[in-house]
């Protein structure tokens, strides 16, 4: 799970519910994490949750409704400083 | 060419023309070579003798007048031939010819008795025997011989002896007579000039003491210090100084004896003008007190390194030769060591030397001077150090407060030579004059001392050039236009003011001749022009004019001089102005009228003019605070005023348009007028830039403004006010341009109460921050990168808080607005500087971004961007402007 201070915006159009490429998720030797999003990097750690989410999937095909747990999140990527831009010639 | 009469053909000659007043009647024989040939070339005009006829008839008419031949026919012809080969007419070389021969008897012109007594005409022979009397042979080119009768001497004397004084172009004397003149004369020349001259002035210079023209006092004073050195020097006793004497010499008792028993002052320094003996002075009582004066001209060893060792040198050394006195060293013209820095180092080198001595103790000050130190002296300093000073030094200069001396006269003992009275002066001459056998009256030589102005020695070289031209009696006319040749003066600026404005009385003595005013004003001409600062003289002219006492009436010699005053700093003005100094040969004549009008007798009190200099310095402040001013006016103000018009017509009103009639009360209870005129003041304020000064009770200022205060003490105190009253005073003190000294105001500036003037000041600074928000406003909307908050914000603007009618004037000075311009034209050159790496970076993105946005390729280098959040506070921000809280 990330969580940023933020918003994401597509500048081509589609919208936030489709599936699309954020950036790149890297970690470092150090442990810290990155997050290239665009021109923009942002650097998080990793935090363990206090509660860990379950990720459940709505099931609706029996007739009754079921939720089937898909995961566990026990913990996530805080991305809460501000991103650094990168000055770099952007990849193709 | 003249045509003969037929009477010129029979050997007759009728000139034409003015040559009948000169012409003689010769008979043929008594003519000589000369007379022949000197009458050939008068006969025929200059023009007509072509070039190189004189040498032709110079040989052939000889022989033609000396001889005439036998056959004469052929002679003739021969003769004819060689004239018409040389040019000349054939009738004419008849004529020539006749006459030369002497065939007729001729005599003289009608009127005129005959010079020379007829004699018979005996024709050349070619027999001997044939002539009478003695003969002489003569023999032509071809060889043939003919035999002349010789006339006798006495006869030819007679008529040599007629001619000359007839004509009277030939020589009075013989010619061997003058050749025998001229080198007398020559002789007699070299005999003078080989003859030793010496200058009057040497010849007749003082050897003994008594001889001196200088004063006797300074003469004694000057033996007297000498004489001190006597215990350093020889080792005798010092003759005591007599009591009577002693008040002259007051500053030597006090001072401590020196343990080289010399004199409290090492050096003297004899300052006077030229030519009244100084040097004469300084080496005979050197000779007098037994000393060898050793004269080092200090206009020629100019620089420290070569006067110091030379004086030391001469201190220390002493001749090897016969003479084995001391030396007293005699530092002429050293006020010629000055200039720049290397005068300075002189007068310093002498001074270290003279100081050495003063400290007396062989310190050796580590300068290595090439001097070796005296073999009988033992300074304690090792090796080259010179000792301390054992000789006197005596300095001598003309100008004895130029700078370079200045440290030279605290040191040395100063005797000031005064010229000596014309009388005395004329005495001594006469008694040259007697001595030189020249002739001359008491009044002339009295008129020629002061001519020389009391110089001795232009006076001698004056009078020694009378005997050299053969004069053994000077007249006064003599005198008449005589430029005595003196010495280079300086003069000071107070001389020349001095000269200018005083008009000196002539003298009691009854030869004295008095100044003529046009030599008077044509000396103060050159005086001036010599001079040459002219502002210096004017100003100075300027300065002292009212403080001399003139007789005038009405004050139109004040007024006359004034305006020749103005002529004069007009010219200078133009001169300055354009830098082309032509107009400033005129300024001397201004002046020169100028001070003619206001000169007096009486000595003038000169003060060295201040004002001028104060005045300027007073109008650059002045001048830097109106452009001040004008910079912090609103620019509408300050383009509607002229400077001069801001001088002129607003700062002296200042004060009493800007002391608003008001009560001292609150500010709500103004009643309207009250608040209206308030405004108005306030408005005026803003519109001129000013703010009310922070007032202080005791004046800063100096006492220029002791006058003012005092008559505002005594306005306040006669209309029964204690002392709180204020006058209004401005920021940038624009009340001072209208003050004069002297004056108490232009306009009376009405005392305001201090409440007042506190209420005024908080109005004055609630409408300029009311007007500063207002122009922020404005500025904002007319720019477009405002962010919407401040929009949003205008517009709940309470619209009584609206901008007003002033808002549209953005910079609210001239300061602002003149930043404004230089920072406009700078922003729109940005873009064409050479963009930093993030204006590239967008530009290159830009077009790449426009052209994703219409496809969806994809391609676009960020399809996602991340949008940060700052965060926000929940706290309610309401921007707030100034203008509602006023």
């Amino acid at each position: 799970m990330i969580e940023m201070q933020g918003e994401i915006e597509r500048k081509d159009g589609g919208g936030l519910d489709e599936k699309f490429d954020i950036g790149t998720l890297s970690t470092s030797s150090t442990g810290s994490i990155f997050l290239t999003i665009g021109y923009h990097q942002l650097e998080g750690s990793r935090v363990p949750l206090k509660k860990p989410f379950a990720i459940l999937e709505k099931d609706t095909s029996e007739g009754s409704t079921g939720y089937q747990v898909v995961g566990v999140v026990r913990e996530k990527y805080k991305f809460s400083a501000r991103p650094r831009p990168l000055i770099s010639k952007p990849r193709a | 060419m003249p045509s003969l009469s037929p009477e010129a053909k029979r050997g007759r000659w009728v000139p034409d023309g003015g040559a009948a007043s000169s012409l003689t009647t010769f008979t043929e024989g008594e003519l000589d070579d000369d007379e022949l040939l000197r009458l050939a070339a008068e006969r025929l005009p200059e023009s007509q003798i072509a070039p190189g006829l004189h040498d032709v008839t110079a040989s052939e008419l000889q022989m033609l007048g000396d001889c005439t031949p036998a056959s004469q026919p052929d002679f003739e012809a021969e003769a004819q031939e060689l004239l018409a080969d040389a040019g000349i007419d054939a009738t004419e070389a008849a004529a020539t010819l006749e006459l030369a021969a002497g065939r007729k008897p001729v005599h003289g012109p009608e009127g005129e008795e005959n010079l020379i007594p007829l004699r018979p005409h005996i024709p050349p022979s070619l027999n001997a025997l044939d002539v009478p009397g003695q003969v002489m042979p003569v023999t032509d080119g071809s060889g043939k011989r003919a035999y002349c009768s010789l006339e006798d001497v006495q006869n030819t004397g007679q008529g040599r002896a007629a001619l000359q004084a007839r004509s009277g172009t030939l020589l009075a004397r013989p010619y061997s007579l003058l050749l025998q003149d001229i080198e007398a004369g020559r002789v007699e020349r070299a005999r003078r000039a080989s003859k030793p001259r010496t200058l009057w002035a040497d010849k007749y210079a003082p050897t003994a003491f008594m001889d001196l023209l200088s004063a006797e006092q300074i003469n004694r004073d000057v033996v007297r210090w000498l004489k001190e050195w006597d215990a350093c020097v020889f080792g005798r006793a010092v003759p005591p100084a007599p009591a009577a004497r002693s008040g002259a010499n007051s500053m030597g008792p006090a001072a401590a004896p020196d343990p080289l028993g010399r004199p409290q002052h090492k050096i003297i320094l004899l300052a006077g003008p030229p030519g009244l003996g100084k040097t004469t002075l300084a080496h005979v009582a050197a000779v007098h007190c037994g000393y060898r004066p050793l004269e080092i001209n200090a206009s020629d060893d100019r620089s420290a390194g070569a006067l110091g060792p030379r004086v030391a040198a001469a201190a220390t050394m002493r001749s090897v030769l016969a003479d084995r006195r001391p030396n007293c060293i005699v530092v002429d013209e050293i006020d010629g060591a000055l200039g720049g820095a290397e005068g300075a180092g002189a007068i310093a080198a002498l001074l270290r030397i003279a100081a050495d001595a003063a400290s007396s103790d062989g310190e050796s000050d580590g300068e290595e001077h090439p001097a070796p130190a005296g073999p009988e002296k033992r300074p304690k300093g090792r090796g080259k150090a010179p000792g301390p000073l054992l000789r006197p030094i005596i300095a001598i200069c003309n100008d004895l407060y130029c700078p370079a001396l200045r440290p030279l006269r605290d040191v040395a003992r100063v005797f000031h030579f005064r010229k000596p009275t014309t009388e005395r002066l004329a005495q001594r001459l006469a008694y040259l004059c007697a001595c030189e056998g020249l002739r001359c009256e008491k009044s002339t030589l009295r008129t020629l001392a002061e001519m020389a102005e009391c110089d001795v020695r232009s006076c001698l070289n004056t009078l020694q050039v009378a005997p050299e031209r053969g004069q053994t009696h000077v007249r006064l006319q003599d005198l008449k236009g005589l430029s005595l040749g003196q010495k280079d003066v300086t003069k000071g600026a107070f001389t020349v003011w001095q000269d200018l404005l005083q008009h000196k009385p002539p003298a009691a003595i009854a030869g004295r001749a008095s100044e003529a005013p046009a030599a008077r004003q044509s000396r103060l001409l050159t005086l001036l022009q010599d001079f040459g600062e002219h502002d210096l003289v004017l100003s100075g002219v300027h300065e002292n004019l009212l403080s001399l006492r003139y007789f005038d009436l009405a004050c139109s010699r004040t007024a006359w001089a004034l305006f020749a005053l103005c002529d004069a700093d007009r010219l200078l003005g133009s001169c300055y102005a354009s830098g082309s100094w032509g107009a400033a040969r005129y300024v001397p004549a201004a002046l020169l009228s100028a001070a003619g009008e206001v000169t007096s007798v009486e000595r003038p009190a000169m003060v060295w003019p201040k004002s001028g200099a104060d005045a300027r310095r007073k109008q650059a402040g002045q001048a830097a605070l109106l452009r001040a001013w004008r910079c912090a006016m609103s620019p509408l103000g300050a383009a509607c005023h002229a400077p001069r018009s801001l001088v002129l017509d607003i700062a002296p009103m200042l004060g009493r348009v800007t002391a608003p009639p008001l009560r001292p009360v609150g500010l709500r209870l103004f009643s309207s007028a009250e608040s209206a005129a308030l405004n108005q003041v306030v408005a005026l304020m803003l519109a001129l830039g000013l703010k009310p000064a922070p007032q202080v009770e005791d004046d800063e200022d100096e006492n220029a403004d002791g006058e003012e205060r005092e008559a505002h003490q005594g306005l306040a105190s006669s209309s029964g006010r204690p002392r709180q009253a204020h006058t209004l005073r401005f920021q940038p003190p624009v009340h001072s341009l209208a003050r004069f000294r002297g004056q108490a105001a232009a306009c009376p500036v009405p005392s305001c109460h201090p409440a007042t003037w506190q209420t005024l000041q908080q109005a004055l600074d609630m409408e300029a921050i009311r007007r500063a928000e207002a122009g922020r406003l404005d500025a904002g909307d007319k720019g477009s990168a405002r962010s919407d908050a401040v929009a949003a914000s205008r517009e709940d603007t309470p619209p009584g808080l609206g901008p007003g009618p002033t808002r549209h004037v953005v910079p609210l000075t001239l300061a602002e607005r003149l930043q404004l311009a230089k920072t406009a034209p700078s922003a729109a050159l940005k873009p064409q500087r050479s963009m930093s790496w993030l204006d590239g970076l967008k530009e290159r993105k830009r077009p790449m971004g426009r052209q994703t946005v219409g496809g969806k390729d994809g391609a676009a280098p960020h399809s996602v961007l991340y949008c940060f959040h700052e965060g926000y506070t929940n706290a309610v921000r309401r921007p707030v402007r100034m203008a509602h809280l006023l």
